[in-house]
């Protein structure tokens, strides 16, 4: 066998081999499954073929520790002004990212509570301000049912603190964070009327990594001491890098129009204070103001120590915190397929049969080289699944029509060069020189149908989103190994064949036959 | 064989085909599924697991048929409550619905599957749509976006005529599926784009095989030869490849019209039309309609070329 024949064919044989490892062997063997894919399938699958986690979630109009420590004055004033002894204060409800259903006053007796309820100087709203900071509450005062003696105050934010179409903004930055995360086509639902978002995760299969997506549904803000000086709603961009005169991890930050001129303000006045940043009331980082920062673009220098990851972590947290409100989760369901798991199984048999089909036709028509084609399409569908598992990718009924749309191609592409090598036999050609012959006249007919495709699957995947985009992860994959397969692998097999044995002729392609 | 005796022909009737399923568009209007108008959604909670299908039997009463529900595919939820119960329900989205209408509905649930239990509540409300305005208008403009760099990758690799054409046969690709379902009152939902999005690749696919032959045969063209030949001769011997490419793609996606259900139905539907069509504009639009205006091209200048002259 010619020398460079022998180890191209090895190598595709690697590559068949890597794939299968990689993506067939983890479906049965557990070790592999965590070792690759952390226990998870090696391709997953949307919503629509396999289900996936479920998350409700509304705004939290719940108040921090620190509001609700801010009016606990106010409410004893209040109680005093009508002669009332000072009632204990504390706070009501579990914590839940430190915010409280709101404050609990512990009267010396029923008759008390019951008084202060009665006369209404609890005022069922207020103002808390702090700093820059100025929220509008709603106060709801109950008794106790458990203890007479104690009056229940719950304590919500006004819903008019926040934009309107709150819930609405906050849908396209869930959804454009899920899309970036690599997860593709989430399903975002929003119900105006009960306030509520209802996001479908696919090829998600435990809580936790649901619940990583919560934890980052929190409201992004910059503080000096313990005020909140501003929220990170105009915080159009956060990316992580590496400083070039120090070498080391930052994390670069932009403002838009409103918020640069407010960070320029902050950090004008506040040159050498830490501005601290939190996600709600957890703290992020603990930077240090080194001069003002104009024209709202800058950067973050983490410590020494830090590691890039860390910084892509925090960035990923700054951008997605740049919600306009907090959101809180109600409930979290496992759901089923949105096409029926009945539905999924059988397109799977349709599927094979369609792609036994394919392989006979090719078979029937092509002979041996047909044979030879169909055995490149496995490689070209192993090595498909194996660059989705690599990125990480969700299959869903979109992706599957990219698939069927590039398996068409690829199919295709065989069967231009079969057509264009029996034309060269035709013409009078040995099959040595036929089969260069076919392979090089198709290849640009091959290589402009397959540019053109590209482009216009690399255009959705820029701009699309959901549907449109899974549909073109799986068309940019399978346009990339389909020409490889078809002008690469397809071609190896056949010189190798014609090789070994040069008089070889394949009779369905035309050779040896006498041409009327 | 004289396939392009009648190219006028087919270019007249392509358009007539063209503006028959614009017009079904503008005055049937599509059927747009809950995924585009937003709808009811009912979570019904249940005692044990079913299934999708199950549901749908469950509401296929009379009545409800009457209603024209505009069902999405019913999706059942599982999950464990505060008191660390395993709890079941389902999830049914429908058009929006009014309270009578969705009285029947829950009454058809309860009928096949009977109530839950009293500390799992029956939620109705109403969600907006899934495919927002700015997910829709972002698409069309990577459409687009996309026909303009096709076109000018095919002016490149071709000239430009061949990207027109080859763009109109795109057009008339997509148009005839879209006239097709206006014309059935099929559900459009997000399945039937990513159809559409498939059948766009394989038009200018078949567009290229196409010109790709003319380009090649141009190159060896006889002086005495017309250029309605050529494009003749090209077709041809394309046509194979067409046919065949197109019966092993079909026939896939017919059996799974055959097993899959309805809403796969409505997938495959969507994808045989455009096949189908597919193939016949790569034979009969897209390179007829290039050799009627190269041709028209080519008289004008008057052949033979005077020198100096392209």
């Amino acid at each position: 066998m010619r020398k460079d024949l022998r180890w191209k064919f090895w190598a595709v044989i690697f590559l068949v081999f890597l794939c299968v490892i990689f993506v067939v062997l983890p479906y049965y063997n557990p070790t592999l499954k965590r070792f690759f894919f952390k226990g998870q399938d090696p391709v997953r699958q949307g919503l629509d073929l396999q289900g996936g986690i479920e998350v409700i979630l509304t705004p939290d109009y719940r108040v921090e520790r620190r509001v609700l420590t801010g009016i606990m004055d106010d409410l004893r004033s209040a109680v005093t002004s009508i002669d009332v002894p000072s009632p204990t204060i504390r706070l009501l409800g579990r914590a839940e990212q430190n915010r409280y259903e709101g404050l609990e006053l512990v009267f010396a007796s029923r008759e008390e509570a019951e008084r202060v309820l009665r006369a209404g100087v609890i005022r069922p709203d207020m103002t808390w301000r702090s700093g820059a900071e100025e929220k509008k509450l709603q106060l709801r005062a109950e008794v106790s049912m458990e203890r007479p003696e104690a009056l229940k105050i719950y304590v919500s934010e006004d819903p008019k603190n926040f934009p309107k179409d709150a819930l609405e903004q906050a849908k396209i930055i869930i959804q454009n964070r899920i899309d970036a995360s690599g997860l593709t086509e989430p399903a975002v639902w929003l119900d105006d009327v009960n306030q509520r978002l209802q996001i479908q995760l696919p090829g998600i299969t435990t809580q936790e990594e649901a619940e990583r997506l919560i934890r980052t549904t929190g409201r992004l803000n910059f503080r000096l001491g313990n005020r909140i000086v501003m929220f990170g709603n105009d915080l159009t961009d956060a990316r992580a890098g590496i400083d070039q005169r120090e070498g080391v991890p930052v994390i670069h930050f932009k403002f838009g129009r409103v918020g640069a001129r407010q960070f320029e303000e902050i950090t004008r006045d506040h040159v050498g204070e830490i501005l601290a940043i939190y996600l709600d009331e957890e703290l992020l980082m603990e930077p240090m103001i080194r001069e003002p920062i104009p024209g709202g673009e800058g950067q973050i220098t983490l410590g020494r120590g830090a590691t890039l990851k860390e910084a892509q972590e925090y960035a990923v947290l700054m951008k997605s915190g740049a919600l306009p409100v907090s959101l809180r989760t109600i409930q979290i369901t496992q759901v089923a397929p949105t096409l029926g798991s009945e539905i999924v199984r059988q397109s799977l048999l349709a599927a094979v049969i369609g792609l036994c089909l394919v392989f006979l036709f090719m078979v029937v028509f092509y002979g041996v080289p047909g044979l030879l084609a169909d055995a490149a399409l496995v490689a070209y569908g192993l090595l498909v699944l194996g660059i989705m598992a690599l990125f990480r990718g969700v299959l869903t009924l979109p992706g599957v029509a990219g698939f069927i749309l590039s398996i068409g191609m690829a199919v295709d592409a065989n069967i231009l060069i079969f057509e264009r090598i029996k034309d060269e036999i035709r013409n009078g050609k040995t099959m040595r020189a036929a089969l260069v012959g076919g392979f090089d006249r198709a290849f640009t007919a091959i290589l402009d149908a397959n540019v053109t495709t590209l482009i216009v699957a690399l255009v959705l995947l820029v701009l699309g989103t959901g549907t449109v985009r899974g549909f073109a992860v799986t068309l940019t994959i399978g346009i990339l190994a389909s020409m490889f397969t078809a002008l690469v692998v397809t071609r190896i097999f056949m010189e190798i064949v014609v090789d070994r044995n040069p008089e070889k002729t394949f009779k369905r392609l035309g050779g040896g036959e006498v041409q009327a | 064989m004289n396939l392009l005796k009648y190219r006028k022909v087919y270019i007249i009737v392509a358009v007539l085909i063209l503006l028959f399923n614009v017009a079904m568009l503008v005055t049937k209007g599509l059927n747009y599924g809950v995924d585009f108008t937003g709808g009811t959604t009912i979570r019904f909670p249940l005692s044990k697991p079913v299934t999708s299908p199950e549901v749908v039997a469950a509401l296929e009463t009379p009545e409800l048929k009457e209603l024209d529900l505009q069902l999405a595919p019913p999706q059942p939820y599982a999950y464990v409550d505060a008191t660390g119960r395993q709890r079941y329900g389902v999830q049914v989205q429908t058009k929006f619905l009014n309270p009578e209408e969705q009285d029947m509905v829950i009454a058809a649930l309860e009928t096949a599957f009977g109530t839950a239990g009293e500390e799992t509540a029956l939620e109705v409300y109403g969600v907006d749509s899934l495919i927002s305005q700015e997910m829709l208008s972002k698409s069309l403009l990577a459409l687009l976006i996309a026909g303009a760099l096709i076109l000018g990758y095919m002016a490149f690799r071709f000239e430009f005529k061949s990207g027109v054409t080859g763009l109109f046969a795109l057009v008339f690709d997509v148009m005839s599926v879209i006239g097709l379902f206006a014309l059935l009152q099929k559900q459009v939902n997000v399945t039937f784009i990513a159809a559409l999005l498939t059948i766009i690749g394989y038009s200018i696919n078949n567009s290229i095989v196409v010109f790709d032959r003319i380009r090649e045969n141009l190159r060896f063209r006889k002086k005495d030869e017309s250029l309605v030949e050529v494009v003749n001769f090209s077709i041809l011997q394309t046509m194979r490849r067409s046919v065949n490419t197109s019966a092993t793609t079909v026939i896939t996606i017919f059996l799974l019209y055959l097993i899959g259900s309805a809403s796969i139905r409505d997938f495959c539907l969507a994808m045989i039309a455009g096949f189908t069509v597919g193939t016949f504009t790569s034979l009969f639009v897209a390179g007829p309609l290039w050799a009627i205006w190269k041709d028209s091209e080519e008289r004008k200048k008057g052949r033979p070329a005077p020198a100096g002259a392209r």
